[in-house]
């Protein structure tokens, strides 16, 4: 059997773990740069505000119904989502982390008497150590598990699916539109054919199935009838392409601040590039105007490094070159992205028959202090000098955010005696 | 280098020997002490002066939210939407001034530690 732990409204109950007073309140988290809603308390669905919808759209509503809104701090919400997965790695090492907020469990190893008892005796432990409120779902493979989470939220919080009635009233229940993995262009199709639930998908014959679904989808049809099929653990844990971007707060037109906002994302996908051990060899530089703008440039540009690196010098200024090709002076920007691809494991990499081999010991040693020095004093702390620090106009708006709390002994919580 | 004679009369050469080369010692860390649990243990910022505990402004208090409820806890409770430090005594919160605490409460979590600033 397989455990899916859903976190419920995961960034709102992070910021209400210590603004106890927004309990029942309407509470909306917002994307990086305050534009849109990423996140809802239950109270802001019920409002009938959409997900992903941009603020400046339902502002009127937000202000009449008082949405207490948040920019999304990803440092407290990380840090969260780490102690949750610690607990339940007590419980089992057999882990999936399948997202900030969602995890599965493999429980095979595992010699539990009543399903439904242990996961509320799990939902019960995260709430009370960790402040967070989530909804669990069993079932006999990863994909009823995700579907029993989604049932059990409109079900106090916990659902098993271990016998057939049970599973079946619950695929009943499920329109084919919202099965995992089943697209928007599938589905139209097969409620033509008079399946509307998930149920009535897996009555039906493999070899008429077959007419509509390759292989990954009868994977997901076996996974609907309880039979295992993905696969279990972090077999992909290591990233095949790091991508860091944001959107600019402001337009911007400078060279000067394309360049220390290129240069800062470089930085953070090298050291992302380091902590999962590996090294790339080719870079990709995007660089978009707004889509509402008239005149609309949207480029792209790649790199391919002589050597496999991870070193974040030779990144940046690979980058940069990249970012000076690009750049045309006649337009305002809003977006750079830089992305890592080609990524291998450190040890793995080719030596370049091109470039005469530079003292890579002292580069990864380099390295590895400015990362050690910038974990433990806060991202930023060493940086390469073309980075600009200090209010530049690219930084992305967060006038919303709350404290870090969890993760600067400057910014903790706050009692009285 | 130290010359010696051991039991059978022969001799030996022995040096000091360097531990550091057999195991690597970490060096101390204070979370060692007072994370007992790194899920459930928060670190709060003591606003005001607690002179009932002497515990000064500023402190950081160290609070395990896995803590079951002792006599004498103290623990960062909710009180009227604000956190407050609150004693427990036969079952009952206290104000650390002695006070019954008047009203509902939530326990967010038993303090562990109190850490202050001598000098």
């Amino acid at each position: 059997m397989y455990a899916h732990i859903d976190c419920n409204n995961f960034f709102a109950s992070c910021e209400r773990l210590f603004r106890p007073e927004l309990e029942n309140k309407p509470v909306a988290i917002l994307s990086n740069n305050d534009g849109c809603i990423i996140s809802r308390s239950a109270e802001v669905k019920a409002l009938g505000i959409p997900m992903g919808i941009p603020l400046f759209k339902v502002q009127p509503i937000v202000r009449s119904e008082g949405v207490v809104l948040f920019s999304a701090n990803f440092e407290l919400y990380g840090d969260i989502s780490e102690r949750i997965v610690g607990l339940l790695q007590e419980i089992t090492p057999l882990i999936e982390v399948y997202s900030i907020d969602e995890c599965f469990l493999d429980l095979s190893e595992l010699h539990i008497t009543n399903l439904s008892i242990w996961a509320k005796n799990v939902q019960k432990q995260i709430q009370r150590e960790v402040g967070i409120p989530v909804s669990i779902g069993v079932g006999p493979t990863k994909t009823l598990a995700k579907i029993a989470t989604s049932y059990a939220k409109k079900h106090e919080g916990i659902a098993v699916l271990d016998t057939g009635e049970i599973r079946r009233q619950v695929l009943e229940g499920l329109a084919v539109d919202d099965v995992w993995g089943i697209g928007w262009r599938t589905a139209p199709k097969l409620r033509e054919r008079g399946i509307t639930n998930a149920w009535q998908l897996i009555s039906a014959s493999n070899s008429w199935l077959r007419q509509y679904f390759n292989i990954a989808g009868m994977r997901m049809v076996e996974e609907l009838r309880g039979v295992s099929c993905l696969q279990f653990g972090d077999k992909h844990e290591k990233r095949q392409s790091i991508m860091v971007s944001r959107a600019f707060g402001h337009k911007v037109r400078e060279f000067h601040q394309l360049e220390s906002a290129a240069a800062s994302f470089a930085t953070r996908a090298a050291a992302k590039l380091r902590k999962q051990g590996s090294v790339c060899s080719k870079i990709v530089v995007y660089l978009t105007t707004s889509r509402h703008d008239e005149q609309i440039r949207s480029v792209s540009k790649s790199a391919r490094l002589p050597e496999a690196t991870a070193d974040t010098g030779r990144i940046i200024s690979t980058a940069l070159t990249l970012l000076d090709e690009l750049y045309d002076p006649g337009f305002s920007y809003q977006k750079v992205m830089v992305t890592l691809l080609d990524i291998v494991d450190r040890q793995a990499w080719q030596l370049s028959l091109t470039e005469p081999a530079p003292n890579r010991t002292a580069h990864e040693q380099l390295m590895d202090s400015v990362d050690a020095l910038n974990s433990r004093y806060g991202a930023g702390t060493v940086w390469h000098a073309v980075e600009d620090k200090g209010g530049a106009r690219w930084q992305s708006k967060h006038a919303y955010r709350s404290q870090r709390y969890t993760t600067q002994l400057s910014e903790l919580p706050r009692v009285r005696g | 280098m130290s010359k010696g004679s051991g039991d059978g009369g022969v001799v030996f050469h022995a040096g000091f020997p360097n531990a550091a080369e057999d195991e690597k010692f970490g060096s101390l860390s204070l979370d060692s002490l007072v994370v007992q649990r790194r899920a459930s243990t928060f670190f709060w910022h003591l606003e005001n002066e607690v002179p009932e505990l002497l515990w000064p402004s500023g402190s950081i208090l160290v609070v395990d939210r896995s803590l079951q409820l002792a006599e004498g806890s103290v623990v960062v409770a909710v009180y009227a939407d604000e956190f407050v430090l609150t004693r427990f005594h036969n079952k009952k919160p206290y104000r650390l001034n002695g006070s019954l605490v008047d009203g509902e409460i939530t326990i967010w979590g038993v303090v562990t530690y109190c850490l202050q600033k001598v000098s």
